[in-house]
């Protein structure tokens, strides 16, 4: 497994730099000029043409490639545009923010997700299955940003339980975990209950029940663990995309999360800001792959790693 | 009789001791929240494109305008030499910064204008004081605007946000970073900033030591809600007090629920701006007409904007010295508008682009009726539809990169009320290429220009009237500037218990917080 991991790691090296090259040029492909939007439309082409030269905006685009790499090499992501705040600092503050609504969010979803799809494909064909079928579909269906304001509307005006946007305290988390997780719960209960009924169809669990073992004893020791690859995968994909930043609930919420910051630095034009968001969230992704890969192995040693 | 007497009197007390009782006390709050869709990255006045919301917190100006009069600020009086080219403001001598305890002399003054000045480094309004020369310092308390010409609109240059004094000290200190920390940002405003978290918050507490007079309100917070129907939702909730930048569509349902939406005076105005250079076929006057004259705005306003009270120009925006010009709405007249195609080389029709943005509201829904109106007389538009950073791409350009680049004979624009009177547009329609660097339709026109230079210098208020009104004829009748849509007035919501808003915001839409109060 450690050689298997440095592997990972090395293969990480140039697949981060094609990711730095390619974000930085289809960056700048995107219409609209950066110290324009920063400065507004009443500033003269003077104005803007210093602050282009201050920004080092004139220059050849490699040389502007080299000096970012340059300063990446030194663990300088730059500075954000408007406040002139390190952009590390900035990832800092708010990336915590992001993975503390992916956990939530994916723990949620995948322990009621998991139920759920267990009691689905348990009580195949019956009025639970049809339920639990109906309620996924919907929750896969709705767009997150109107389940989002569905909750605001009743749990913050009707009921007054929860705050409307973030206010610091630890309850600013519940709508939008909820948010985000009935909708991932949807996705998992549906994984869990096809990967578990084309386990529940193997001969090995007939051979377990014609043993007289329990029913419960088969469902969670002997078919869960074989059906869940497809489970793993699925929460290991779905976790990633929620570290990349729930931009919609993070607006919707008023949660200053990577989503939210990288939604700003695309809208402001802020290149080094939107370089940074994006190479933490590739980084990101890149590890969560890796530790699902190595969690199969936890879960199915026939698996091994190569 | 005594006793009649005696018993009358008891009467008469009992009577005061109950009102005495029954009267309502009225506990008033110290702490309001307001909901705000977006943040700002410095409160540095020559920098913020447009941040009066903060600024006028922290910071003061030698004038200021309350409702639609410019009155004195930390200048207590002034004075303007017969010749129109010297200012002198007398400041108040019991003005002292919050941060440092500093006073606030004449050499503040100097050193915040004469940032506007530096040729080699222009700030983001110097154009808008470029007609100050000179600034002097006669004495601590007494200092001297040197103009290049007499300027008619100078007190109301003078009343921007970004004449608003710095600390000379800061400005040393920290140049263009001034405003971008807590430590950079030391005023003489009603308020002092205490804590900002970057897109999320503001806490402002109050000056004790205001020389207008302590704010009621102790604590002032800004929390920033990006979406629109989170920040209706936070004031149902009582979240927050106030919010600025009210969701149009939610207008309505708040008003129907009780909570006050009050509207400002016009705060702007919304045209399509014609691209009159001459790569364009807008170039010729008789087009434009027609496309005015082939565009029912009132048909659009009640269309899209009646919700929000939106009206229908009538000229340009607010003159607020000398009353709006009422031309009349522009006439629609199909017919009128195809015989002036005609006559303008088209009798077959046009093709004509344009670009629309929902940086400016229901613009791109506001384009597309357009179209069509259009349509019926033979002008065929091809609408682009673009976000911020793309409607910003409309600047800065020659005529002939603007062609090359982009091409657009039409595209969005807002306008606010000229600061004082139509004169203030100077710089967007002049042709003068000393003075119209936010001329971004190249509009060209030789009366008007004589006109604009005219009524700069033009210190009798009756001739100057005359001169604006013909400005407005030109610009808005005969040789349009662009097709003008709709004037909006800012709405702002707020819960019942928020108290003496009306009459606390000037008609720049900026609300004098200091005189709110808030019913606990």
């Amino acid at each position: 497994m450690l050689r298997y991991a440095l592997k990972k790691i090395l293969k990480l090296i140039p697949m981060m730099i094609t990711i730095v090259i390619v974000t930085f040029f289809i960056i700048r492909m995107i219409p609209g000029d950066p110290v324009r939007l920063m400065l507004g439309k009443e500033a003269s082409i003077e104005t803007v043409e210093n602050m282009r030269e201050e920004l080092g905006y004139n220059d050849p685009i490699l040389i502007q490639l080299g000096r970012y790499f340059k300063t990446l090499l030194q663990g300088d992501l730059g500075e954000c545009m408007k406040t002139g705040e390190q952009n590390l600092d900035i990832i800092k503050r708010v990336f915590p923010v992001t993975f503390c609504l992916a956990i939530f969010s994916t723990l949620f979803s995948s322990v009621v997700g998991v139920i759920l799809g267990i009691i689905s494909a348990v009580r195949r064909g019956k009025i639970a299955d049809n339920a639990i079928s109906v309620m996924t579909l919907v929750f896969i269906s709705m767009p997150t940003f109107f389940l989002g304001l569905l909750l605001l509307l009743f749990f913050s005006l009707q009921l007054r339980w929860l705050p409307v946007y973030s206010n610091g305290s630890w309850n600013q988390f519940v709508l939008p975990v909820l948010s985000l997780g009935l909708v991932e719960l949807g996705y998992i209960a549906r994984t869990t209950r096809s990967s578990l009924l084309d386990v529940i169809s193997q001969d090995y669990i007939r051979t377990a029940r014609a043993k007289g073992l329990r029913e419960h004893v088969v469902i969670y020791r002997d078919a869960l663990k074989n059906a869940l690859i497809p489970i793993i995968t699925s929460v290991g994909m779905r976790f990633g995309s929620l570290l990349a930043g729930a931009t919609i609930t993070e607006t919707v919420f008023s949660i200053r999360g990577i989503g939210s910051v990288m939604l700003e630095a695309i809208t402001s034009r802020d290149y080094t800001l939107m370089q940074s968001c994006i190479l933490v969230v590739a980084l990101t992704f890149v590890v969560v792959n890796t530790l699902t890969d190595i969690l199969y192995t936890v879960v199915d040693p026939r698996i091994r790693l190569k | 009789m005594k006793r009649v007497l005696s018993l009358i009197l008891a009467l008469a007390m009992v009577c005061g001791l109950a009102s005495v009782a029954l009267a309502e006390e009225v506990e008033y709050g110290d702490t309001l929240t307001v909901a705000v869709g977006h943040d700002t990255e410095t409160l540095n006045p020559g920098i913020a494109a447009n941040n009066a919301r903060y600024e006028r917190l922290v910071y003061s100006g030698l004038v200021c305008l309350e409702g639609d009069q410019i009155v004195p600020d930390l200048a207590e009086s002034w004075e303007v030499s017969d010749d129109g080219l010297v200012w002198t403001f007398h400041l108040r001598d019991n003005v002292y910064f919050t941060s440092s305890g500093k006073q606030c002399t004449a050499a503040d003054v100097k050193a915040t204008y004469e940032r506007y000045l530096d040729p080699d480094h222009p700030l983001v309004h110097s154009g808008k004081m470029d007609w100050i020369k000179e600034v002097r310092v006669v004495d601590d308390l007494t200092c001297e605007i040197v103009c290049h010409g007499p300027y008619a609109l100078a007190l109301s240059a003078l009343s921007g946000h970004w004449g608003l004094i710095l600390n000379a000290d800061d400005i040393a200190e920290y140049g263009d970073d001034l405003g971008k920390s807590i430590e950079s940002i030391d005023g003489t405003g009603p308020y002092i900033l205490k804590e900002h978290i970057w897109n999320e918050s503001y806490h402002f507490e109050a000056n004790p030591d205001y020389f207008g007079g302590a704010p009621y309100i102790q604590n002032l917070d800004f929390v920033v809600i990006p979406d629109a129907s989170s920040r209706t939702i936070a004031l149902e909730t009582g979240a927050v007090d106030i919010v600025c930048n009210v969701n149009p569509s939610d207008v309505s349902l708040l008003e129907s629920e009780g909570f006050p939406v009050v509207y400002t005076e016009s705060n702007g105005q919304y045209l399509f701006l014609y691209n009159c250079s001459e790569q364009s076929v807008c170039h010729d006057p008789r087009v434009r007409l027609a496309i005015n004259h082939a565009v029912d705005t009132t048909a659009i306003v009640n269309a899209l904007y009646a919700d929000v009270q939106g009206e229908v120009p009538n000229c340009f925006a607010t003159m607020r010295d000398h009353g709006t010009l009422d031309l009349g709405v522009f006439p629609y007249d199909p017919e009128l508008s195809k015989q002036l195609l005609a006559e303008a080389g088209y009798p077959d029709g046009i093709t004509i682009s344009l670009f629309a943005s929902p940086t400016y509201s229901k613009n791109p829904e506001t384009a597309e009726i357009v179209k069509q109106m259009c349509a019926e007389v033979g002008i065929n538009i091809e609408i682009t539809v673009g976000d911020d950073a793309a409607f910003m791409e409309l600047f800065g350009h020659t005529p002939e990169s603007f062609a090359e680049e982009l091409g657009y004979d039409m595209f969005c624009m807002g306008q606010g009320p000229s600061d004082c009177d139509i004169g203030g547009y100077q710089g967007l329609y002049t042709s003068d290429p000393e003075r119209n660097d936010s001329n971004y339709g190249f509009y060209s026109n030789a009366e008007v220009d004589e006109l604009f230079e005219k009524q700069a210098v033009e210190t009798n208020d009756e001739e100057r009237v005359k001169l604006l009104n013909r400005l407005c004829e030109i610009m808005y009748l005969e040789d349009p500037v662009g097709l003008l849509i709709w004037n909006d007035k800012t709405p702002f919501a707020m819960n019942t218990n928020v108290l003496n808003f009306e009459g606390n915001v000037n008609i720049m839409g900026e609300i004098n917080y200091r005189l709110l109060q808030i019913a606990a």
